[in-house]
């Protein structure tokens, strides 16, 4: 494979900021009071943020609420927003203990996959991939919820979002280190919990 | 489980294992990408945790949440401008400009695309001369290839990068007998032979790669055969992973589509 070819087309394409220039004009805005300003920033970022709450909570009235709960911070701090970090990572920042709490205020247990405590694997399957896919899709979205949430946020994060770890721990509020030790945990336990998808394969 | 069985006196080892996650979205820094390449050079363990990390990935994206909707969006944003509105009766003074239309130029589909593209872009864009970044050469190798094999040069709008699991696909429906699915492919394929591999399985990439390296690719296939169809796919060695696309076409329906 021609890397160097490639690495060059990679390199040729924009590399800009479109997308965090118009959150921090609209957030300028919205400090202003500006109103439609504030419906576009909600537009902007009610996919991301509900994807990323239902997959922490995963209940959607909860998602929602969690999402509105936050936005309306947006709302009510944008003007004490100081550009120390991006805009969204100020606002994940905020869904993201806003989602914490919605947690706190329910049945942890109940959202976070029952009362199956353990790693064990959740079918029988070999890593021969004989499960229907459906079942795999619910097997994973099991083993998601029965991670932590911290940990299922970072996960989330990662590869939903496909965020740097350091804009992670921004948003978490935690040190890197945490957000990797995280990491390492969800990344053990789900391929406990998975071998179904082969991700307990050894070298 | 083992994982930690290498700490022992080798924190070079532990350290890549533990930025894999980062390596496989493609966000790490310059310095820390070449180390991690360097690593994975001489690493097998950690060249096989690459591969997981990656199924984990593609897995995980082909489980759909249910799906965010415009209409949902707005229903939201109309409660939560009533409360604000309610709060600002209740003391603060703003600007009255209830429900005004956002601008053309940030309608919302433009600015997450492009906010996507340009992040990616970006951490491609880092990679310095020379250096050989697997994961961003077979990207860019593999979207010269999308393009050679459609004919046309695949960039509508957004729909180069998008998330993995990102639950409002901007490609329509597929046709009733065409089945979609995600792959991704083995690191050490050339393009040559991941070209072979997709003429003889009569498949064509339709979107990808995310930033996680998955691409999605649609073929002549029923549904009902699904099952048999990803495994010609998983059988080539050019293919790594391979899963079916979730049941899209009960996530919304296609008129509902965004144009962006």
């Amino acid at each position: 494979m021609a890397y160097s070819e490639a690495a060059a087309a990679a390199r040729a394409a924009p590399v800009m900021a479109a997308g965090h220039d118009q959150d921090s004009t609209l957030l300028d805005r919205v400090a202003g009071g500006d109103r439609g300003a504030f419906e576009s920033l909600y537009r902007r970022y009610h996919p991301r943020l509900y994807g990323y709450l239902l997959r922490l909570l995963r209940r959607p009235e909860l998602a929602e609420e969690a999402l509105n709960d936050a936005m309306f911070v947006v709302w009510k701090k944008a003007a004490s927003f100081r550009g120390r970090s991006r805009v969204s990572t100020w606002i994940f920042g905020i869904a993201y203990r806003k989602g914490l709490k919605a947690l706190a205020g329910q049945d942890r247990r109940e959202i976070e996959g029952g009362d199956g405590p353990g790693d064990e694997p959740l079918a029988a399957g070999g890593p021969d991939r004989d499960l229907a896919d459906s079942e795999l899709a619910r097997h994973l979205a099991a083993a998601l919820a029965r991670l932590p949430a911290e940990q299922r946020a970072v996960v989330e994060l990662t590869y939903f979002q496909s965020l740097p770890y350091r804009e992670i721990a921004e948003i978490m509020g935690c040190p890197v280190n945490t957000v990797k030790t995280r990491m390492f945990h969800a990344r053990r336990r789900l391929r406990q919990m998975l071998p179904e998808i082969g991700l307990a394969r050894e070298a | 489980m083992s994982d930690r069985r290498h700490r022992g006196g080798d924190l070079g080892h532990q350290e890549v294992w533990e930025l894999i996650p980062w390596h496989v979205n493609g966000t790490l820094d310059e310095d820390e990408a070449r180390q991690v390449e360097a690593h994975l050079e001489v690493c097998p363990i950690c060249r096989e945790e690459v591969r997981s990390s990656r199924r984990l990935a593609a897995a995980v994206g082909g489980a759909a949440v249910e799906a965010s909707s415009e209409a949902a969006a707005e229903r939201g944003l109309a409660a939560l401008m009533d409360r604000i509105a309610g709060d600002a009766a209740g003391g603060r003074a703003t600007a009255p400009a209830p429900a005004a239309p956002p601008p053309a130029a940030l309608a919302p589909t433009a600015g997450r695309g492009r906010e996507w593209r340009s992040r990616v872009a970006a951490a491609f864009g880092a990679a310095p001369a020379g250096v050989r970044w697997a994961l961003a050469a077979q990207a860019a190798a593999i979207f010269l290839l999308a393009g050679v094999l459609l004919g046309r040069t695949p960039a509508p709008s957004g729909a180069l990068f998008r998330t993995l699991s990102d639950p409002r696909p901007e490609l329509a429906a597929p046709a009733p007998e065409r089945l979609r699915l995600r792959v991704t492919f083995a690191e050490a394929a050339t393009v040559g032979e991941l070209r072979a591999a997709l003429v003889d399985l009569g498949a064509e990439i339709v979107a990808g790669p995310s930033p996680t390296g998955v691409y999605t690719v649609e073929v002549a296939a029923r549904r009902a055969i699904e099952r048999s169809v990803v495994e010609r796919f998983t059988a080539r060695p050019e293919i790594e992973f391979a899963t079916p696309v979730a049941h899209r076409s009960t996530l919304a329906a296609p008129g509902a589509r965004e144009d962006g």
